[in-house]
């Protein structure tokens, strides 16, 4: 394949081995590898007028431009991944030229190494805790010993002390929500963690993102050696058994590109 | 071998832009095309989730972790 003065190339992600042309047509017609020092950088060709800096910009304002764009990103990322370990690149990380990658590979060739070999035989998955709070409050004030003592106390009390005992009852309700909403949280994170290798704990996205009825409370990622996946999802499956009935709600996917788990430090 | 994130059921999009734009190598720093060596075009774009922020209302106290994305 040759480039034109009209075309960048973009790159997906790198690895330590590569498919031969046929197979990745399969995957995509028009990505190839770009091979240097053991290590190959899945490419592709794109139009300046789309991917130019300034192009880029604007294309990125449109949400009906972007979604296609980096739902492809993510599935030839994870098609690569099928058969090799990746090091996945962010989106829009585009090169001049062949040239350009190849320095560049070799730049960072011992930290993509180390990387792919610390990520081989592992997957990240994904986990968030959702929780509708008012159904979790129903619980804890349902279960809570210390809340069920002070309604008997209000209820043998006058009404200037039960007037009293029902504002601490509201304080204490907050209080033990809080709590509990911490505790259950990070039981479900410990139990996970078990069986992973690394976690990562991201930020709480907010609803308007989300596009939840419930409110996120646990944002995490799992780096999980490959033959424990499935004892990891028996967890998962075990804690929304037990934490359901509560107003937890659980999402989970995988496995992903190593997105959460990669370190490598850009050099001065 | 696994099928690609099949798991939960559906791939929401915020998932995917949660790691391709705000996570993944970084060779040169966001916009920083002028990294000697590198010809780099443009890389990382995170305006779309720049609304993202980290929300600590419903939890206390952070969960506890020895890898917390800064906020």
């Amino acid at each position: 394949m040759k480039m034109n003065n009209t075309e960048l190339i973009y790159l997906y992600c790198m690895t330590d081995k590569t498919l031969n042309l046929e197979e990745m047509e399969k995957i995509s017609e028009n990505i190839f590898p770009i091979n240097s020092n053991g290590l190959y950088a899945v490419a592709k060709y794109v139009p300046k007028a789309e991917f130019s800096e300034e192009n880029l910009k604007q294309n990125f304002a449109d949400m009906n431009w972007v979604e296609p764009q980096v739902r492809e990103h993510i599935r030839i990322i994870s098609e690569i991944m099928k058969s090799s370990t990746v090091i996945p690149f962010k989106f829009g990380t585009i090169y001049n030229n062949e040239k350009n990658i190849k320095k560049m590979i070799n730049n960072y060739s011992k930290t993509f190494m180390e990387n792919i070999n610390y990520l081989k035989n592992k997957e990240e998955w994904s986990v968030k805790i959702y929780c509708n709070l008012e159904k979790f409050d129903t619980m804890i004030i349902k279960n809570s010993d210390k809340i069920n003592q002070l309604d008997n106390e209000i209820r043998q009390s006058s009404p200037g002390k039960a007037y009293i005992l029902k504002k601490k009852r509201k304080d204490l309700i907050i209080l033990e929500n809080e709590r509990k909403l911490n505790e259950y949280g990070q039981n479900c994170f410990n139990d996970l963690q078990k069986v992973a290798d690394s976690t990562k704990i991201n930020n709480l996205l907010p609803k308007e993102v989300t596009e939840k009825k419930n409110d996120m409370i646990l944002n995490s990622a799992y780096l999980i050696t490959k033959d424990k996946v499935k004892n990891f999802v028996n967890i998962i499956e075990k804690l929304i058994n037990i934490y359901e009935a509560y107003g937890l709600e659980f999402d989970y996917s995988g496995p992903w590109p190593s997105y959460n788990f990669i370190d490598i430090k850009e050099k001065e | 071998m696994n099928d690609v994130i099949t798991k939960s059921k559906d791939v929401t999009l915020l998932e995917i832009l949660d790691r391709v734009l705000n996570k993944g190598v970084v060779i040169s720093g966001d916009l920083v095309i002028s990294v000697a060596d590198i010809d780099l075009v443009y890389l990382g774009l995170k305006l779309l989730l720049s609304s993202v922020e980290t929300m600590e209302k419903y939890r206390g106290a952070p969960i506890y972790s020895p890898y917390q994305e800064s906020s």
